[in-house]
Order: C-alpha cells, then structure tokens, then sequence
C-alpha cells in the first residue's frame, strides 16, 4: 500500500512528538506533502528531519494551536508550501487532567482551550479550505478511550475528549454532502510524551487500569495509531465517516481483566 | 499489504460483499476457502480466483457442515489463519405480528449461530497457527434500524455482542476479533428484498446518509482487510460503521 496517499496536502497538529510525529512520518512515506506542527520547535524540525527520506515532502512550523492565529496562518502556509490540505489531523492535545473537585477554573480552561476551541477552530478552517478546493476531503480528530469510558481522575480531559466525539459526528453529517470525511480515532495506552511519566514513575494505578485491563496485555507504540489514521485517510475508507474507532486493545470494549489461566487451558 | 502464507474462510462468498472480500484476500496472497449456501455461486467466485480459491458448498447455521468446511480447510491448504463471518440473511420488510416464528429461528441460525460455530470450530485452528483473526459482518441495523426489519437487527446486535465478548476470551490465543457494521448496500441480499423495480427504495435510503450513496462491497472488503491486516494488530472487540456517516448523524 505504498504511497496511497501521494500528492496530498496534509496538516498534522501536535507533530513534534508521539502519534502527531508517528503520524507526520507514516504520511510522507504514503506519499502525502505533510505541514508539520508544534509549538516545540525542536521537537517539530527533528519529526521533520526524519521525514526526510520521503517519498512526500514535509515542511515545519512552530506554532501554538491554542493561539487564535494559527489555524488560518498554518492554513495558508500549507497552501503555500504544497497546496490546499486535503487532510487535516487535529492531534494537538494535553493530558494529565485531575479529579472534578481539585481542577481549578484555570484548569478548566487550559484543557477547553486546547482540545475543544482549538480544534474546533482548526476543524472550520480546514473545511473551509477544503470546501473552496472543491475536492473533499479528510479530518481526523484524535480522541481518546477516555472519551468513550470514564476513567478515575481525568474529568475534563475526558470531558474535552467526549465532545471531540460529538463534534466529529456532527461535521461528518454537516460535510459529508461536500465529500468531506471526518472521523477520529480513540488511542488506548499508547507510549507518547503525555504518558511517558506514568510509565517513569511507574505508576501502578494507572498501568494496572488501562494495561491490566487490555485484552491484547501491553501498551501501544505511536505508529500503531498512526496505521489506523493513514487508512481513516485512504480510499479504502472511501465510505467511513462519523466514527470514532479506538485503538486501545480492546480496553474500551471490555475493560476486561483476565481469567484465571485455567480457563484457557 | 500481505497475506502471504494465510488461509482465510469466507461465508457468503458467492456474492456482494464476500466475492469481493475473497478477491481482495487473494490479491494480496492468501488462500481461501469460498463457503455459500448456494454452490454454484461459490464456484462462480473461486473459479475466477484460480489455484488460490476453493469453494464449498453448505449451510453454515449447522454445525455439521461447519466442521465440514474446517476439515476441508486444512486438507486442502494445511491450517486456518482467517474467518470472515460474512454469511447472513435478510428477508422482506414484515412486522413481528406477520412473521412466522420458522423465519425468526432461520434467521438467528444464519447471522448468530453460525458465528458460534466458526468460532467454535475454527478456533482450535488458528490458535495451532499461534493466533489469527476473525472479522464479523453485523449491521447498521444493529444501532439504528429500519421498521421492517426488527429480527435482522436484532440478530446483528447479537453478532456485535458476540464479535466483543469473543474478541475478550480470545485475546490472550492473540485473536483478534472485530465487526464491521454496514449500511443499505448494493448488493444481491438488498436487491432479494425488494421485488419489481426498487430504484425509488434505493433513493429513499441514499436519504440520511452523509456521503449521498449505499455501500459498496468494495467499501466493505476495504474494512475487513484493513482489520486483517498488521495495521489493526492493536485492534481488537471494535463494531465500524462502514456507512458513509448513517450512524453518526
């Protein structure tokens, strides 16, 4: 399935590490023209660095997507650099949120800043770009299993990550008449920057509620994510819009904790 | 994408979705066995595919035959990798007061037990191959029915309860085990229900749907071999809608 994505504009948000690079570096080497984004500027220009072997191009930007230029600034440097996006990865997003009652209004905020207003403003400029090319196209909104369960301790993260969810729904029925795709993707335990400190600190708790209670029995790598976006941007997903697929080993489905060996002997 | 070196099983391959999900299985190297309950049309989708297709002929919501495709499996091309739970039957629109009960048990024998028995059967094969994957076609109907069609849908949730229940006692053999939901698609099941000319049946259902068209077989074998794929290796106890955004609005 080489470069099944050759010759299209893309913008990844949050690219300068984990799935927005994983993401960035699948691209290229389907042939998609990648603009990669971060507000780490090392970070993005070392994601780009190792896009170098193509087959498609990437150029990087360091950008803040919480800062109300940047959609249509990034927007127009991707046209600029390899023409109107014709895929759009909202990746940018933190983590680490706290329990309802010790998250503070600043909180609330940061977290509704980044991972609602900022992609909901990426979201319509996107489709703004996409609707005046006139040629469709591809949204991919990353959520998380936590926007589909609930899960101890991340309250507003789960909120932000819900309404992701909701918002994907709708512009898939809102853009669809335009040939306009858009769906998101909910990543279990994957080993990116936002849960690097959990396994660090070794945090039992939580590598025992999303780990322990994964059916396949292990964290995910960031590119493992990344093939389940490259094929949301495919022609093989030609028809799939509006849905939210998780990539979680099955954490979502089951929170499943394993039978006594006995069973499976 | 490689298959090479698999052997798939694919019910319902003699037509719409299931000749495609073969033709696309085979493309990229896999073996496969062409199950339907109609032979001639089983024959019809493996002869076009050459050495690397055999079909079958039986009918999957019996046990007996199940077994029987298995052990024919394995003789014919030394394991079992895949199953493709694609088999499945519809009947024209009638209310639960005017169906026989005969058609309810037809109906769950056809699109639930014959899940069971593949994965009953089958099982014990792909975990001698160290693990393999099942992929199960449900339905939109499960999650947003149509009137007319109150025991196909219920039959359809009962496939996605089945496909995340297995997808659970199954992950520690490494099987995956995944669904595909699609919607109203153009295929010889949809054009069986509806008798004379059903264009404006087919209008009114491309109504509603996001991305203004029914399914596709196509559509559908691109989910399946994305879920058989090493790309979906984290991907296990997942219910797609391939549906060009029916269940989402």
């Amino acid at each position: 399935m080489a470069e099944r994505l050759e010759g299209m504009p893309a913008i990844v948000t949050g690219a300068g590490s984990g799935i927005g690079r994983a993401t960035t570096l699948r691209f290229v080497a389907d042939g998609a023209d990648v603009l990669a984004i971060d507000r780490d500027a090392d970070g993005v220009a070392e994601t780009a660095r190792l896009a170098g072997n193509g087959p498609g191009r990437c150029a990087h930007a360091k950008s803040d997507v919480g800062e109300d230029g940047s959609p249509a600034e990034m927007v127009a440097r991707c046209k600029a650099e390899f023409g109107s996006p014709r895929i759009l990865v909202n990746n940018a997003g933190i983590g680490a949120a706290k329990p309802v009652h010790t998250t503070s209004d600043e909180d609330l905020d940061r977290f509704i800043n980044i991972n609602i207003r900022a992609l909901f403003r990426y979201a319509r400029e996107g489709v703004a770009a996409m609707r005046e090319a006139g040629q469709g196209g591809c949204i991919i909104n990353i959520a998380s299993v936590f926007g589909l369960r609930g899960f101890p301790g991340s309250s507003i993260y789960s909120a932000s990550k819900a309404a992701v969810i909701g918002l994907t729904q709708n512009m898939a029925a809102d853009y669809g008449p335009y040939g306009i795709r858009v769906n998101a993707v909910a990543p279990g335990l994957i080993k990116t920057n936002l849960t690097k400190s959990r396994f660090e600190d070794n945090d039992a708790f939580f590598l025992e509620g999303l780990i322990g209670q994964t059916p396949l029995g292990r964290a995910a790598e960031p590119e493992e994510v990344a093939a389940g976006i490259a094929f949301l941007c495919s022609n093989d997903a030609a028809y799939i819009t509006g849905q939210t697929l998780a990539i979680d080993g099955g954490w979502s489905t089951t929170k499943y904790r394993p039978f006594p060996d006995d069973v499976h002997d | 994408m490689s298959l090479e070196g698999k052997v798939a099983i694919v019910t319902g391959g003699g037509g719409g979705f299931g000749t495609e999900i073969s033709k696309r299985l085979v493309a990229v190297g896999a073996k496969v066995v062409v199950v339907d309950i109609v032979g001639d049309n089983a024959r019809r989708t493996a002869d076009a595919l050459g050495d690397a297709a055999i079909a079958m002929e039986a009918d999957i919501g019996k046990a007996g035959p199940v077994k029987e495709v298995i052990t024919a499996t394995v003789k014919a091309f030394g394991g079992l990798d895949i199953i493709v739970n694609n088999a499945g039957l519809s009947y024209r629109p009638v209310r639960v007061v005017d169906m026989d009960e005969s058609l309810y048990d037809r109906v769950f024998e056809a699109n639930v037990k014959s899940i069971f028995h593949f994965t009953k059967y089958g099982v014990p094969e792909l975990d001698k191959r160290g693990g393999g994957s099942i992929v199960n076609i449900a339905s939109t109907s499960a999650v947003k029915p149509r009137a007319g069609n109150t025991v196909y849908a219920t039959s359809k949730a009962a496939a996605i309860a089945f496909t995340k229940a297995s997808a659970l006692e199954l992950a520690k053999q490494k099987i995956r085990v995944n669904t595909i939901l699609p919607v109203a698609s153009l295929t010889p099941m949809l054009t069986g229900m509806f008798e004379g000319d059903n264009s404006s049946r087919i209008e009114a259902m491309e109504v509603g749907i996001p991305l203004g068209r029914l399914g596709q077989p196509k559509d559908i074998a691109a989910g399946v071999m994305f879920f058989l794929s090493d790309e979906a290796d984290f991907i296990t106890g997942v219910a797609l809608p391939v549906d060009g955004g029916w269940t989402a609005s």
